[in-house]
């Protein structure tokens, strides 16, 4: 694999962040001079960064700043993408998920995603739920795993009369996006990885989502990226700013919001652009 | 930094990997089935050709003009009647097919409503999906009385009628294959035509029909491919009878149809007459193959140009 | 620049616009030749198809028809004959013999088997009024014998030999008479003279007899000879018994004989063994294409090889399908070889549909699988594979309606064959398509009959199998 001296920049990130409180005492993902390119272009450059342990991160930065390629990168979903290269780490348990002896399959299996668009599959709400468990070779009660998922995802009061009467599709938007947050939750991942989860939906389906998210922290490590700043300092304990691919500053979400040490941070959260 | 949780196995369990490759492997297969295939075909038209050429020289089989294989006192291997015969045909279906068949395409894109284009584009489907011996049949009973009516001398089988019925039946392909790259040209180009006070025939002839050259002539091509590989409406209408030098009105024959004679006929295997449909065949797989390929280059071609 | 100022030269603004407008007229007017091709064949085909009916009753009732020629004067003169004797048929308990000459139908004189139906077809009644003369000449003037004529040397033709059962006996011809004249034709020889009254008994407007000249002892004797019989015969005229005796018979060298049992169980068998082989092939190419490839040069190289292999004419495949399995590796001629070498011709056509069926479904499905932990193949098999099989099925449905009309590369694959028995998988077979250009090929009359009611069975096939695929695209139509 390709190692790249890190550049001033990202070296400097380190450091800020071992000084506002880091290191974290349980990071569950960490990347070590990640950097990516689709092709010939750089998405990525030399991303480090520390995510801790049943916390909410909140990922911001403008549009096309990197944010929702650095989240596909803890799933491995980039390996989807053709002409794709990666270089530096990604840890999950300290253990580099990039590695040849590790199976993407495993790594989601652990590491859930929900995504920009809800995404249903055209099946029954049961199936969709089940899916994930019957892949992974589930041995026990389905149904009732099923229902502790759809409850987890405050969806089950909704769905319970009709869940294999009606499709995945069937559902409003936000119902959808919690059906989608059910099937993630239904195979017990460490860490949920939201894309944007909420930018389909309309302001009432948001907060039900921001509730849930809230809820799922004493169980689960959620990663969100978002385009909305208030979303980020409503839900996350911690905020990463991304800018051009870099990792321009990390902490506590106050402090990014309330008294960040960049500059562009302040600019951006301030609106002067973005 | 300290770990607080034991390293995840993340590996796959066994099987997994194996499995999957095993099934990407017989995917593989099927696909690869297309490259198997082509390398069959040209090895054996190339063999089976070899054949051929042992006994009679390129030369004549590409300049003679008497085709007559089956001939057992002279034999004659000059494959001109047959190469010119398909032309023909292929030549009157053009002129059938290409004018009808673009301005459908001009139509169903640029005129039509889309309740009118609900009716015609059926039409043109179920002209496509009529199999050929019904074109055949159509040609040898139906069009060629008409064609007597008007040119008395014609005789019952002749090149003419069924020229005219393949154009027929390739009108639909040229259709479909005109309205994919005339639906392809931007609509910004035509905005920008028609707001320059150019009328609708304006627009199509200086903006439209020009940026979809490259497609309509790839969409020609294919035709011209498929109707010099047509078969069964040459078999049933055109007679299948070598002449030179050809005429319109008597019967000729094509190269498939030389095919469809040997086939049909009483040889044994073995004989030398069924090296000549390797002949023939490599003949016929050449020229189809090049259209083909240059077709394909120029649609790809055309497609950059707006993607 | 001032607008005002702008002078524009060349042609009005009304004649661009007439221009226009006449195009656009053009361009319909082409559809409308479609339109009006389209209508001109089907209505073609039917009207062509429709003696089927007449041909059917004939033969079922036994009036297996041949048309024959009689050389005379230079000219030939058509006429009717039973062939295809059926023992127990109603036409044999009326007295109608094989190779009797029918020469009255409804009290019209018919030369071809054609008009015979066409007589059939429009009569008002189901009782069939028959005029027929014996084909055999010793039932009517017995057996003629050349014999010179002492005065004036010129050959004569006397009754050798007569039954006394035979209608010339009954009419008062006796052995010994010099058989002289036929109504106004003479007799010029043995076959001749039953010629002769085929001719003399097509030129009366009703059966009757006819006026024969013997000469006994050096006498002109003029003799009424009822040589044509009369019969009323039961037929059954109905379209649904005619078309299931057309369905369910197999081929034959009589057209009203002829039906296509072998052709649809042929076809019925190619075209299922077809979906067989060419729908695991056609969308594991697919699915290896769309789900698994890399871009890369091999992948290039195999799309453009479907492209290209998608555009080789059906006789190709023939010669392939011929001298690959049937001759190299021995398979023979046989159903199953057809079916394989079918398959090769719509592979292409099954892949390039499957393939687009599989990009309608959105990515976004994909991921989600993945997302909760399936491997590359439960997205496929779980996923995409299932909401894609509707579109795969209509592309293979439109394939498979290509292979149910393909003639060309069967006739290479032996499917050019005369069956009377219903083909099995390893047997010789016959296709419908194929049947049709046989028929086609047949110089009698009523053949062209049968091959466009074969074409009818045809369409109405594909006209199913295409609704069947309009369906599927309906039903399971999924926008996402």
């Amino acid at each position: 694999m390709e190692t790249r001296a890190p550049t001033k920049r990202a070296l400097s990130v380190v450091q800020s962040s071992n000084t506002v409180g880091f290191p974290l005492q349980s990071p569950i993902l960490q990347t070590r001079q990640l950097s990516l390119w689709y092709g010939n272009q750089q998405a990525l450059d030399a991303v480090t960064l520390d995510i801790p342990k049943n916390k909410i991160t909140a990922i911001i930065g403008p549009s096309g700043c990197g944010k929702s390629t650095l989240i596909r990168c803890f799933n491995r979903m980039n390996d989807l993408v053709p002409g794709v290269r990666i270089a530096g780490e990604i840890l999950y348990h300290q253990k580099n998920i990039q590695s040849a002896d590790v199976d993407p399959v495993e790594v989601r299996r652990r590491i859930g995603m929900v995504f920009q668009k809800p995404n249903p599959f055209p099946k029954s709400i049961y199936e969709n739920v089940a899916f994930g468990l019957r892949i992974n070779g589930f041995q026990g009660k389905l149904d009732e795993h099923v229902e502790r998922a759809l409850q987890q995802a405050a969806l089950w009061d909704e769905v319970k009369d009709y869940l294999h009467k009606k499709s995945g599709l069937d559902l409003s938007g936000g119902q959808q996006q919690r059906l989608c947050i059910a099937r993630t939750l239904a195979i017990e991942p460490d860490v949920i990885l939201m894309d944007e989860p909420c930018s389909a939906l309309d302001p009432i389906a948001t907060a039900k989502i921001e509730d849930l998210m809230l809820a799922l922290k004493e169980n689960y490590t959620v990663v969100i990226v978002t385009h909305n700043m208030q979303q980020a300092a409503r839900v996350s304990d911690f905020t990463v700013f991304m800018y051009l691919g870099r990792l321009i500053e990390f902490g506590p979400t106050e402090k990014i919001f309330e008294n960040p040490d960049k500059k562009e941070t302040e600019d951006y959260i301030t609106g002067k652009f973005g | 930094m300290k770990t607080t949780a034991p390293q995840p196995a993340l590996h796959a369990p066994p099987g997994r990997y194996l499995k999957e490759r095993l099934i990407q492997g017989v995917l593989f297969a099927c696909a690869f089935l297309a490259v198997v295939v082509t390398a069959i075909t040209i090895w054996l038209f190339i063999s089976g050709s070899g054949i051929f050429f042992t006994k009679v020289s390129l030369g004549e089989f590409l300049g003679g003009t008497r085709w007559a294989p089956i001939d057992v006192s002279t034999p004659s291997y000059g494959a001109l009647p047959l190469i010119l015969g398909t032309l023909i045909i292929t030549g009157i279906a053009l002129i059938v097919a290409l004018p009808i068949g673009l301005l459908s395409a001009i139509y169903l894109s640029e005129f039509a409503s889309q309740r009118v284009r609900k009716i015609a584009k059926p039409v043109l489907e179920i002209l496509a999906g009529i199999p050929t011996v019904v074109y055949g049949y159509f040609a040898l009973l139906f069009v060629t009385p008409l064609l007597r009516s008007i040119l008395p001398e014609i005789q019952f089988w002749n090149a003419l009628s069924a020229g005219i019925v393949l154009g027929i039946a390739i009108i639909p392909l040229v259709s479909s294959l005109s309205e994919d790259v005339i639906y392809a040209v931007p609509r910004e180009l035509r905005e920008g035509a028609y707001a320059l006070g150019a009328t609708r025939f304006e627009t199509i002839r200086h903006v439209v029909l020009p940026a979809a050259l490259s497609g309509i002539a790839a969409a020609s091509i294919l035709a011209m491919s498929r109707a010099i590989g047509e078969t069964m409406i040459v078999a049933i209408a055109a007679g299948r009878v070598p002449t030179w030098p050809p005429d319109l009105l008597k019967p000729l024959q094509t190269l498939t149809v030389h095919i469809v004679n040997v086939a049909t006929g009483d040889a044994e295997a073995g004989a030398f007459i069924w090296a000549t449909i390797f002949a023939i065949g490599a003949l016929l797989f050449a020229i189809t193959l090049l259209l083909n390929i240059f077709s394909y280059w120029i649609v790809r071609r055309f497609r950059e140009q707006y993607e | 620049m001032n607008a005002q100022t702008l002078h524009y030269k060349g042609r009005s603004l009304a004649w661009r616009k007439t221009t226009s407008a006449l195009f656009g007229s053009l361009t319909f007017s082409t559809i409308l030749v479609s339109l009006a091709l389209l209508l001109a064949l089907i209505v073609y085909i039917l009207i062509n198809a429709h003696p089927l009916m007449a041909m059917r009753a004939a033969s079922r009732a036994g009036l297996v028809l041949s048309t024959m020629v009689i050389q005379w004067d230079a000219k030939n003169l058509p006429y009717v004959i039973v062939t295809d004797f059926t023992p127990d048929s109603v036409a044999a308990r009326a007295g109608i013999n094989e190779f009797d000459a029918i020469i009255h139908i409804d009290s019209e004189a018919v030369y071809r088997s054609a008009q015979v139906w066409e007589i059939i077809a429009r009569l008002p009644q189901d009782i069939l009024p028959v005029g027929w003369v014996s084909g055999d000449p010793l039932k009517i003037f017995g057996e003629l014998l050349p014999q010179l004529d002492p005065h004036t040397g010129a050959m004569r033709f006397v009754i050798d030999y007569l039954p006394e059962e035979s209608l010339g006996f009954r009419a008062g011809l006796r052995v010994g008479d010099v058989l002289v004249q036929i109504e106004d034709i003479p007799v010029t020889g043995a076959r001749q003279a039953w010629e002769a009254l085929i001719v003399a008994a097509q030129k009366r407007a009703q059966p009757g007899p006819l006026a024969v000249q013997v000469e006994r002892d050096g006498e002109l004797l003029p003799i009424a000879l009822p040589a044509e019989k009369t019969a009323q015969i039961p037929i059954q005229r109905s379209w649904w018994r005619a078309a299931w005796d057309f369905l369910a018979s197999y081929d034959s060298n009589s057209p009203e004989k002829a039906g296509l049992a072998s052709a649809i169980v042929g076809s019925l068998y190619l075209v299922g063994l077809t979906a067989l082989f060419a729908l695991p092939l056609g969308v594991g190419a697919a699915i290896y294409l769309e789900e698994y490839a890399r871009r890369n040069a091999l992948t290039e190289l195999i799309q453009l090889l479907i492209a290209n292999l998608a555009g080789v004419p059906s006789v190709i495949y023939g010669i392939i399908g011929l001298e690959i399995l049937a001759r190299a590796l021995k398979m023979d001629r046989v159903l199953i070889t057809g079916a394989l070498t079918m398959t090769l011709l719509i592979l292409p056509m099954v892949i390039i549909a499957s393939r687009e069926a599989l990009r309608t479904i959105p990515d976004s499905i994909r991921h989600a699988a993945y997302s909760v932990g399936a491997t590359r193949w439960q997205v496929v098999r779980a996923h995409v594979l299932p909401y894609a099989l509707p579109g795969i099925l209509t592309g293979l449905i439109i394939a498979l309606s290509r292979a149910i009309g393909e003639a060309a590369l069967l006739i290479l694959l032996g499917a050019f064959q005369y069956l009377t028995f219903i083909p099995g998988l390893w047997n010789y077979f016959t296709v419908i398509p194929i049947q049709i250009f046989t028929w086609i090929g047949e110089a009698k009359d009523g053949f062209a009959t049968i091959a466009a009611a074969a074409i009818v069975v045809l369409l109405v096939v594909l006209l199913f199998m295409n609704a069947f695929a309009i369906f599927l695209r309906i039903r399971f139509q999924r926008r996402w």
